[in-house]
């Protein structure tokens, strides 16, 4: 019995540390492949209009706010891209908080391009919500807001 | 058989009963816990999608943030902030300790908050609220009324649901 304690005892006295050890590592690996990802949808799926990249991590309950307040499905950004003719697409200050299977995502963006003949420029902040459905990261929301700073 | 080989066996038969007593204890309340972590996990699973007794606390958690904002309710605020909050205020990224201290600051009457419906979606312990609101500003004799579409993201932790991102959008009156 009294080795029993002793072994629990030591296996408690193992676990903060031990537990602590596999949340960094948790963290770090979540924060490199959301950084990998978002560049994969934001710089490469979306100027392309690679509807097949984009299908795989946009959930298919996803919302976009766009940054003159209009919400939009998956369905309305396939329709967006659609009437684009050409899109590029820049980040820069990307941070990742974890939440155990959910992630934040933020970072400041300048898109510029030509939509049915007209040149756009726009530049903001993103918000993206993404969550780990069975191993796999998925987009949830993304919000972009006018920078003032 | 002997009495001596009599009460040896007797004795190893008590031991064995004694044993298979404690093993089927000890296995009993394995299937028991294993019975409530499946009961828990099916409830967290069971959130998914639409459950509305968790939006229903989503919904109620976004009052109080309201309510606590236009009382200066700091106290009420910090206990539905997680400590990571993501928050955009006028587009600028704020910690929750710069929003609270701006919170602190604000004259009720300058800044007010008129709340639009809202949708919210949960994603077992995750949900997503979408929604508008209508804000009311007086600055120096001015009035300024502006509409906001907001994205909130709820995690439920240790203590319950707590708010991790927020932002927010002004919408176009073109």
């Amino acid at each position: 019995m009294k080795k029993l304690i002793l072994i629990a005892a030591i296996a408690c006295w193992g676990l903060p540390p031990n537990y602590d050890y596999a949340q960094n590592s948790y963290d770090r690996d979540t924060e490199s492949k959301l950084t990998a990802i978002e560049r994969v949808v934001r710089l490469q799926a979306l100027p392309s209009k690679d509807v097949n990249t984009l299908n795989t991590f946009l959930a298919d309950e996803f919302v976009l706010v766009t940054m003159d307040g209009t919400t939009r499905s998956k369905q309305d950004l396939w329709a967006y891209l659609q009437s684009v003719d050409s899109l590029r697409y820049s980040m820069q200050e990307m941070t990742v908080r974890g939440h155990g299977n959910t992630a934040i995502v933020t970072g400041l963006f300048q898109m510029w391009g030509m939509q049915r003949g007209k040149p756009f420029k726009r530049q903001g902040r993103f918000v993206d919500t993404w969550l780990n459905r069975e191993g796999r990261w998925v987009l949830l929301a993304s919000v972009s807001t006018p920078t003032h700073d | 058989m002997g009495v001596a080989r009599q009460r040896v066996y007797a004795n190893t038969r008590l031991i064995a009963i004694q044993a298979f007593e404690w093993i089927g204890g000890h296995v009993r309340v394995l299937v028991v816990q294993m019975l409530f972590l499946s009961v828990i996990a099916n409830c967290v699973w069971a959130q998914d999608a639409s459950d509305p007794g968790t939006a229903a606390s989503i919904r109620a958690l976004e009052k109080q943030w309201t309510v606590g904002q236009s009382r200066n309710d700091n106290r009420a605020l910090d206990l539905i902030f997680d400590n990571a909050l993501v928050y955009v205020e006028y587009g600028r990224l704020v910690t929750k300790g710069e929003y609270l201290a701006r919170i602190k600051s604000v004259s009720p009457e300058v800044d007010q908050i008129a709340m639009e419906p809202m949708t919210v979606r949960t994603f077992g312990t995750t949900a997503v609220v979408v929604g508008s609101y209508v804000e009311k500003q007086r600055n120096q004799e001015k009035r300024a009324v502006q509409r906001w579409k907001f994205v909130d993201t709820w995690v439920y932790k240790k203590n319950g649901w707590v708010l991790v991102a927020a932002a927010a959008a002004p919408v176009s009156n073109e």
